[in-house]
């Protein structure tokens, strides 16, 4: 059963209701021309969204007891991270693959999981609708070449979004990279295996059966095709823009920069290249770790506070680093003293202060601020 | 809160609140405004402060849920990794103390760092606080009405109406699990959650039994929606209006005042 959607058609009496006398103009509402989305897609998404956001909860479980057995605080459940990703993908195939439907399932299957209280509150919805785009962006670019593999790539880069957001979210410390590649290869593998072909056996398996057959083919229409195509070529300029940008960002950041603001003249960015450098020879000593006495190269601290132009005669020198760890130095203990100097190492700034604490050897430096003495 | 739990309109209480007289579009932009709010500030008195604050209200009436305690245990014990992740990651600062003390020759090891605390305590404050934030709005909100205010903002309903539809079978389709589920337990599978066969077995056998239903279902659905000419008009006539009142924007916009002083301050 299909209904006539077309917009000419005339109704019962034979006139369209736009051509009674006594109805107001007003009154008669547009009709819609052919939508994108069928009522049939919009209910495949809807409930198949739904259906996606329940087992949600039973994965989760599920995750949490791998962690519990292998002993292990987090990581464990990643293997189950394509479980997540198979409904979208699965909606993606019974809906005949069209554009928007994965991004469409991943929202709506993050608002469900969101209003029936998942665990993770409004960065479900985050989570979810990344994983739609991973896969609607690769699939948009590959679409028509009908290959498993392609969309069992994209599912395995889906399942891997879910690790670098959570990383970026909650765990953006010193975690070993090593690690954090191991859970990411997990998780990209149980997304190429439980995301992306266990759902396409699954449909096949449906396709096959009456089930489906109630449903017509889609057939795509040249105008639709010309439609993907266009998106195709906007997102490949678009990645090709975004990478472009990154080297440039990038290739403007390789002189390593500092911002210095706070009580001074001239706030300015800090870049090791603009300064002439010295060699001191600097022992570690800290509550933990120790470093025997080692050459450092860098900028003196008091040429870079000198630059700024000091409002004050006396100020405290706040260092901050990216992890909003901060120490102080009192500008008296700064000045002329060749003992504290920036250094770049392993691509970062860093404070390498002679017969300071350890803790004064501030990593990862983001900004100095001046500030005044208490009065 | 109950697992897959949707209140249907008679589970409200009749009481109103400020939250819950809110419209729900310019709530939700209210929540994600404080959220991303928790991940600028470094301050850890006002975001405690902050989540503090939501608790109190949170708990200051009852609502249509209640977190189940799997869920406050999840949550506890997420907080503990995340916080003790961060403690023995980051060695910057000065050392606090060793997590395994000195006992005769032996240790001392895992030294905690000052900052290694700091950075615990604010993702874990941002962690809560997005929760907490999250918790009070799905409290406050009913997501009928959530999606009824997204057509009115010009959302095409045919869009809205598949929120309603997915939020309005969720507990239809959870139902259908568990019948499922009781079947095969009927039949001698294991299928208790609390055990990892359990799990995986309830995953495997549900699964197929399931996605066959729902998809006799989506048919039923589809024909019965057409038949009533879902979708032929650009315009639907809501049941029910959300109103868009001029006191909730300017709660809104106070709120964005609020955040930016807190911020600059």
């Amino acid at each position: 059963m299909k209904l006539n959607n077309d917009t000419n058609s005339p109704d019962r009496n034979g006139e369209s209701p736009a051509h009674i006398p006594w109805i107001k103009p007003e009154l008669v509402k547009r009709r819609r021309k052919n939508p994108y989305f069928q009522t049939s897609d919009l209910v495949i998404i809807a409930l198949f969204s739904s259906l996606g956001g329940i087992f949600s909860t039973f994965i989760g479980y599920l995750a949490n007891l791998l962690n519990s057995i292998l002993g292990i605080p987090f990581g464990g459940g990643q293997v189950l991270a394509g479980l997540h990703i198979f409904w979208l993908v699965f909606i993606f195939l019974l809906t005949d693959k069209k554009v928007g439907v994965a991004f469409s399932a991943g929202v709506l299957k993050g608002f469900v999981e969101f209003f029936t209280g998942n665990a993770h509150g409004l960065l479900v919805i985050l989570l979810s609708s990344s994983q739609g785009l991973i896969i609607e962006l690769i699939l948009i670019l590959f679409l028509g070449t009908k290959r498993r593999s392609i969309i069992a790539i994209a599912a395995g880069f889906a399942g891997l979004s879910n690790v670098i957001l959570q990383q970026l979210l909650f765990f953006n410390s010193q975690i070993p990279i090593t690690f954090i590649a191991l859970i990411g290869l997990i998780s990209f593998i149980s997304g190429i295996t439980l995301g992306g072909l266990f759902p396409l056996s699954v449909f096949y398996i449906f396709n096959r059966s009456p089930i489906l057959q109630w449903r017509k083919p889609l057939s795509l229409s040249p105008r639709y095709l010309r439609k993907i195509q266009a998106i195709r070529i906007s997102i490949i300029v678009i990645l090709l823009l975004a990478e472009v940008s990154v080297i440039v960002f990038l290739m403007s950041q390789n002189k390593y920069s500092i911002e210095i603001t706070g009580e001074v003249y001239n706030p300015y960015t800090f870049y090791v290249g603009d300064f002439p450098k010295i060699t001191i020879e600097a022992e570690l000593i800290g509550d933990v770790t120790y470093v025997p006495p080692k050459n450092y190269t860098g900028v003196p601290l008091y040429l870079a506070i000198e630059k700024a132009q000091p409002r004050l005669q006396s100020y405290y020198i706040q260092l901050r680093a990216t992890d909003g760890y901060s120490v102080r130095f009192n500008s008296t203990e700064v000045d002329k003293n060749d003992n504290i100097i920036i250094s770049s190492e392993d691509g970062r700034l860093r404070i390498v202060a002679g017969h300071y604490h350890g803790s004064y050897w501030i990593k990862n430096i983001a900004s100095i601020e001046l500030t005044a003495l208490p009065s | 809160m109950k697992d897959n739990y949707i209140p249907v309109n008679s589970d409200w209480p009749s009481f109103t609140t400020p939250t819950r007289t809110m419209n729900p579009v310019i709530k939700f932009l209210a929540i994600t405004l404080i959220a991303i709010y928790y991940f600028i500030i470094t301050d850890l008195i006002r975001m405690y402060s902050l989540i503090f604050i939501v608790l109190i209200y949170y708990n200051f009436k009852s609502f249509p849920y209640q977190v189940s305690k799997p869920k406050y245990r999840f949550l506890i014990i997420f907080s503990l990794l995340i916080f003790l992740v961060q403690a023995f990651a980051n060695n910057q600062g000065k050392l606090v103390f060793y997590l395994i003390p000195r006992i005769i020759e032996v240790g001392p090891f895992i030294p905690i760092h000052e900052n290694g605390l700091f950075l615990g305590l604010l993702l874990v404050g941002r962690f809560w606080g997005v929760i907490t934030i999250s918790w009070v709005f799905i409290d406050s909100t009913n997501p009928f009405d959530f999606a009824q205010s997204l057509t009115q903002l010009k959302v095409p309903y045919r869009l809205a109406y598949s929120l309603s539809l997915a939020l309005r079978f969720t507990p239809v389709l959870n139902n259908e699990i568990m019948t499922i589920r009781n079947a095969q337990q009927t039949r001698g599978l294991n299928t208790n959650p609390n055990s990892l066969k359990g799990t995986f077995n309830l995953l495997k056998f549900t699964l197929f039994p399931i996605i066959s239903s729902t998809l006799s279902r989506i048919k039923d659905i589809t024909l019965s929606m057409e038949g009533r000419a879902f979708g032929l008009y650009v315009d639907r006539t809501p049941l029910k209006e959300i109103p868009f009142r001029i006191s909730d924007m300017m709660l809104y916009l106070m709120l964005m005042m609020v955040l930016w002083l807190l911020l600059i301050i």
